[in-house]
C-alpha cells in the first residue's frame, strides 16, 4: 500500500536503494548547507531518510528526528555531524566523494555518535543517488590508528577509501544492523565548564588537542537531549564557513564598486591619480559604508576629489558649491549664488564658453585679451574693468572661472551616480 | 471535550477484552509513579495496530466512535510529535525567522488536519474489509504521511512566497510578506548593503589576502587561494575579474586542473576551494578580530520593520517612531545624535545584531510601505506615487506636482531614488522571474526548466549550478543568455 501522492519516487526498487529528492527538499538543505562537505553529507542523509520512509511500514522502522544530532546546526556546520537515529540506533550517513572515499571529523571518531558506523551514499546529482556501502565504526578507528603513523595527520578530517558493491542490499544490512544491540560506549561523564568547553570545540578546536575534542564530543554524545541542543545552539559560530562566504562575497562586490567607481571618476578627474581616487573611494567608504548612492557618501567623495582636482586653489566656497550641485541646481546657477560679483561671473561664462570651443581646460588665469572679448560678447561697456580698484576684477573673474570648472565637473560627476555600476 | 480517564473508559466500554492490556499499564505506571497516568495514546500503543484494526472490523454501529478515538487520541498526538520534530519543516520555519509558538501553533493545526485525513484511509479500508488495513495504523506508516505532508506543505509555502512577493501595495498596517521569506533572500545583490564597519574590515581583508598572495612563493601554496579569487571574483589575480564570479566548471577551464572526467576535475576544485577557505579563515581569526561581529550583525536599522525593530532588537515604542521617523542612518551613533536613542542603549543594540547601512529605495519598484517607513512619505502620497509610477525622474515628479523641491531633496536625503535601467544584460532573460514558457523557449529541457521553477531564487551562479548540474550545453545557455537578477524586485 503507497501513499497517494509520494514524493519519493524510485527508479529502481528498495533492494537497489536508489532515490530521488523533491528539488524544495534540496533546496532547504542547500540554504542550510555550511561548507560543500556539509551539503552532500546533508543531500545524502535525507536521501537515506526518504529510503527509509519508504520501506514497508510491518517492518517498523522508524525514525527519530528529534534525537539525531545533525539537527544541530552548528555541530553540522563545525563538526560535520550526519546522523539518522532508527528506533534508537544512531547511524552517520555520509556522502561519497568524486575521489572514492569518504571522509570525516577526526573528533567524532571513537565516540558513541559511530558506535555503529557511517552509510555511504553514492550522489548522482544533489537530487538522485544511491545506498553504496556501510562502514562499521572500527574501520574508522583502524583508519585513524594508521594515520597516526603518517606525518599530515593534523588535517581536521579523516579520509577513508570505500569499497562499493553495485549489488549492495539496503534493506537487508539495514535490517542486520537494527537487530543488533546498542552498545554503550565509555564516555565522558562529567566537563567542568560544558558551555565553555562546547564553545571552544566549535569555534577554536586548534586550540584543544585531539584527544581533549573527542572528550568534549563524546559528552556531547552521551547526553544528548532537548537541553543539550538548546546549550550547543546558544553559542555563536564565530568563524563559520556561511560568514566566511557571505564576507568574501561581500568583499567582491566591494571591490566591484571601488574599481568601477575608480575608472569612471579617473575619466573625469585627470588631475588626480588613479591611486588617489581609490584611496578616496575606500575612505568614503570606511565612513558612510559601500552605498555610493547614497548623498553623504557622494558629497564626500566629490567635495575631496574636487579639492584634489583643483590642487593648490582650494577655496572656501567648494564645500558650498558642491552642495548645492549635489541638490540638483546647475554650475552656472550655483556659482551665480555663491559668487557676489555678478558680472565677474558673466564674463567669466564668456570665457569659459570660449575657452570650451577651443578645447582649452584647466585653470589658467584669464588673460586681458579674454576679458576683452567677454566685454564684446556681453555688450558692456569696459566701465568695470576701468572702475574697479587694483586686481580685483580680475581676481573675482578668476574666481569666478575656477568655480565654474569645478562646478562642471561636478555636474559631470553627479551624473555618474545614476549609471548602474551594479 | 473529554477527559482521558472517561476516554480509557469509553475505549473500554467498546473492548471490554483490552481491560487486562490496560491494567498491566496502569501496574507498570503505579510502580512507577512520576511516569503520571495512563493516557489512550499510551494505550493504544500497547495495544498495537493489527489488534485496534481487528477490533474495528469487528464493531458493528460502534466502530465509528473508535474511529473518532482513534483520530483524536492516537493519530493527533502522534502525528503532533512528529511534525513538530520533522527536520524539513523545521528548517523551512527557521529560514524564514518563524517564531517558536507559531513553528508549534503551525505544527498542530497540521496534525489536526492530517489526523482527519488518517481516519478518511482509516474508514475507506474498514469499510472495504481490507485484510492488510491495519498498516494504516503503524507508526512507520503515519511517519511516512508526514513525511509527504510536510514536502506538499513546503511546496506550497513556496509557490505562495513567489506569488505574493510581487504585491508591492501593502498597507502599513499589514504583514509584509518579504519579512516571512527565507533568510538567504535578503542577500540578493541588491538588497544588501554594506555597512561602514564591513566596508573597513573589508578594506584590511583586501591587504590580508594581497599579503597571502604574495608570500605564497610555491603553486601549492598559491592555488587554493587563486580558486577562492576566481569563484568569487575577487580580482586579485591576474585571471580573475572584478564582479564575476565563475562556478567550480569555470574554475577548472580557466586554471586547466587535471583530471580524467569532468566530475573528478570538479572535485579537485572543491578540494582546492575548502583548502583556500580554511586559509583565509584562519587568517581571519588571527588577524581581524572585528569580523565575526560584523558579519553576524544582520538588522539593518534603515530597513527593519516595526516588528523587528521592537522584538528582535529589543526598541520600546516611543524609540522606534523617533527611528523611523529619522532614517535613514549611517552608523549607529547618529541615532544617539538625533535624540532617537540614549547613549547607553547602543552597546545593547549592537549586541542584538543592530547595524546601519544605507539603502537607495527606488521609487519606481518598492512597497508603498518602504515610501512610509524608509522615506517618510505620508501615507496618502504614498499611496498617490505607487499609482502614478514609474517615473523618468525627479523632475518629473516634481512636474506632476506631487512633491516639491525641498520636499524632493528630503526625499533624496532619506535614500530615494529613481533607478536608470541597468544596460548590462538588459536584452537577457531573468531566470529568478521568467517564466517557464520563455525558459523552455531558450533551448532548456522541460526538467531543468522545472527544477529551476521550484528551486528559485538563485543569488549566485555556483548556486545554480551546484542545484541545477546541468550538462555542458545546458549550462553554457543559461549562462549566455540568462541573468541572475535582485529578488524580490
Amino acid at each position: 500500500m503507497k501513499n497517494q501522492d509520494s514524493n519519493i519516487e524510485f527508479a529502481a526498487d528498495l533492494g537497489q536503494a536508489q532515490v530521488r529528492l523533491s528539488p524544495e527538499l534540496v533546496r532547504i538543505a542547500q540554504k542550510r548547507a555550511c561548507g560543500v562537505h556539509m551539503l552532500r553529507d546533508e543531500v545524502a542523509r535525507l536521501m537515506v531518510e526518504s529510503l527509509i520512509l519508504e520501506m514497508d511500514p510491518e517492518l517498523e522502522v522508524l525514525l527519530d528526528e528529534s534525537a539525531s544530532m545533525s539537527q544541530s546546526d552548528n555541530l553540522a556546520a563545525a563538526l560535520g555531524v550526519s546522523d539518522i537515529v532508527i528506533n534508537g540506533h544512531r547511524l552517520d550517513v555520509r556522502a561519497l566523494a568524486e575521489d572514492g572515499t569518504v571522509s570525516i571529523n577526526r573528533a567524532l571518531i571513537g565516540s558513541q555518535y559511530l558506535s555503529l558506523g557511517t552509510i555511504v551514499v553514492s550522489l548522482a546529482s544533489l537530487s538522485e543517488g544511491k545506498v553504496v556501502a556501510f562502514l562499521g565504526a572500527g574501520l574508522w578507528m583502524k583508519a585513524e590508528e594508521t594515520e597516526k603513523a603518517k606525518p599530515n595527520q593534523a588535517e581536521a578530517r579523516l579520509h577513508l577509501s570505500v569499497d562499493c558493491r553495485s549489488d549492495f542490499d539496503f534493506a537487508a544490512t539495514l535490517k542486520n544492523f537494527l537487530a543488533k544491540p546498542v552498545v554503550k560506549l565509555p564516555s565522558t561523564s562529567r566537563l567542568q565548564d560544558v558551555k565553555g568547553d562546547v564553545d571552544l570545540l566549535l569555534n577554536n578546536p586548534e586550540k584543544l588537542i585531539s584527544a581533549r575534542r573527542k572528550q568534549i564530543f563524546s559528552y556531547l554524545c552521551s547526553n544528548w537531549n532537548e537541553d543539550t541542543l538548546s546549550l550547543v545552539e546558544s553559542i555563536k559560530l564565530a568563524h563559520s564557513l556561511s560568514s566566511l562566504d557571505m564576507m568574501l562575497r561581500d568583499a567582491a562586490r566591494w571591490n566591484n564598486i571601488v574599481e568601477k567607481l575608480t575608472d569612471k571618476l579617473a575619466a573625469q578627474f585627470d588631475k588626480v591619480s588613479r591611486a588617489e581616487i581609490r584611496k578616496q573611494v575606500l575612505a568614503c567608504g570606511e565612513a558612510y559604508g559601500a552605498q555610493f548612492r547614497s548623498p553623504a557618501f557622494s558629497k564626500m567623495l566629490l567635495t575631496n576629489l574636487v579639492a584634489g582636482q583643483a590642487a593648490g586653489k582650494k577655496s572656501k566656497l567648494f564645500a558650498a558649491l558642491v552642495e548645492k550641485i549635489m541638490a540638483g541646481a546647475g554650475s552656472l546657477e550655483a556659482v551665480r549664488e555663491l559668487v557676489l560679483n555678478k558680472t565677474a561671473v558673466e564674463l567669466a561664462h564668456q570665457i569659459k564658453c570660449e575657452r570650451n570651443l577651443k578645447k582649452f581646460s584647466g585653470f589658467v588665469a584669464v588673460s586681458a585679451e579674454e576679458i576683452g572679448m567677454a566685454f564684446q560678447k556681453l555688450a558692456l561697456q569696459p566701465a568695470y574693468a576701468t572702475h574697479s580698484s587694483g586686481d580685483s576684477g580680475v581676481e573675482s573673474i578668476n574666481e569666478a572661472l575656477t568655480l565654474l570648472e569645478i562646478g562642471e565637473m561636478a555636474e559631470a560627476l553627479a551624473s555618474i551616480d545614476m549609471v548602474s555600476l551594479g | 471535550m473529554l477527559s482521558s480517564r472517561t476516554e480509557l473508559a469509553e475505549i473500554l466500554g467498546l473492548a471490554p477484552d483490552w481491560k487486562p492490556v490496560l491494567d498491566s499499564l496502569t501496574d507498570g505506571v503505579s510502580k512507577n509513579l512520576d511516569k503520571g497516568a495512563v493516557t489512550p495514546y499510551a494505550f493504544f500503543e500497547k495495544l498495537g495496530a493489527r489488534s485496534i484494526y481487528l477490533k474495528c472490523l469487528s464493531l458493528g454501529k460502534e466502530r465509528e466512535l473508535l474511529v473518532r478515538i482513534l483520530r483524536d487520541s492516537y493519530y493527533q498526538p502522534m502525528l503532533a510529535r512528529m511534525l513538530s520534530s520533522n527536520q524539513s519543516l523545521k528548517r523551512f520555519w527557521a529560514q524564514r525567522k518563524h517564531p517558536a509558538d507559531f513553528q508549534k501553533s503551525q505544527a498542530v493545526s497540521m496534525a489536526v488536519e492530517l489526523a482527519a485525513k488518517m481516519e478518511g484511509v482509516l474508514k475507506r479500508h474498514l469499510d472495504g474489509g481490507s485484510e492488510d488495513g491495519f498498516k494504516v495504523l503503524l507508526p512507520a506508516y503515519v511517519q511516512r504521511s508526514v513525511h509527504n505532508a510536510a514536502v506538499d506543505y513546503i511546496k506550497e509555502e513556496w509557490q505562495w512566497e513567489k506569488e505574493t512577493l510581487q504585491d508591492l501595495n501593502l498597507d502599513p498596517e499589514q504583514e509584509d510578506p518579504r519579512q516571512s521569506t527565507a533568510d538567504d533572500i535578503k542577500y540578493a545583490p541588491e538588497n544588501q548593503a554594506i555597512s561602514r564597519e564591513q566596508v573597513s574590515q573589508l578594506n584590511q581583508l583586501r591587504a590580508e589576502l594581497k599579503e597571502m598572495l604574495d608570500a605564497g612563493t610555491t603553486e601549492a601554496q598559491r592555488e587554493p587561494l587563486v580558486v577562492v579569487d576566481l569563484i568569487f571574483g575577487l580580482a586579485l589575480t591576474e585571471k580573475s575579474k572584478s564582479g564575476q564570479e565563475l562556478t567550480m566548471r569555470e574554475v577548472c577551464e580557466v586554471l586547466s586542473i587535471a583530471g580524467e572526467t569532468q566530475a573528478r576535475k570538479i572535485a579537485r576544485c572543491q578540494v582546492l576551494l575548502d583548502k583556500g577557505l580554511d586559509m583565509i579563515r584562519n587568517r581571519v581569526r588571527s588577524k581581524l578580530p572585528g569580523v565575526a561581529q560584523c558579519w553576524q550583525s544582520d538588522i539593518n536599522i534603515n530597513t527593519a520593520s516595526r516588528r523587528e525593530l521592537s522584538h528582535q532588537l529589543g526598541l520600546t515604542e516611543g524609540e522606534v517612531d523617533r527611528l523611523i521617523a529619522a532614517r535613514q542612518y549611517y552608523s549607529l551613533e547618529e541615532l544617539v545624535e538625533r535624540g532617537a536613542l540614549k547613549a547607553n542603549r547602543l552597546d545593547e543594540l549592537r549586541e542584538n545584531g543592530a547595524v546601519a547601512s544605507f539603502v537607495p529605495v527606488d521609487i519606481n519598484v518598492c512597497t508603498t510601505r518602504d515610501m512610509i517607513d524608509i522615506l517618510g512619505l505620508p501615507k496618502e502620497l504614498a499611496q498617490k506615487i505607487t499609482s502614478l509610477r514609474p517615473f523618468a525622474s525627479f523632475e518629473e515628479m516634481e512636474q506632476r506636482g506631487l512633491l516639491d523641491k525641498s520636499g524632493l531633496g528630503s526625499l533624496i536625503e532619506r535614500g530615494g531614488a529613481v533607478r536608470a535601467v541597468d544596460k548590462a544584460g538588459e536584452g537577457r532573460l531573468d531566470i529568478n522571474s521568467a517564466a517557464g514558457e520563455t525558459l523552455k523557449a531558450l533551448g532548456l529541457k522541460q526538467a531543468d526548466c522545472e527544477k529551476i521553477l521550484r528551486g528559485r531564487p538563485f543569488t549566485t551562479w555556483g548556486e545554480l549550478e551546484e542545484y541545477l548540474t546541468p550538462d555542458a550545453a545546458t549550462w553554457q545557455v543559461v549562462r549566455q543568455k540568462t541573468r541572475l537578477s535582485l529578488f524580490p524586485y
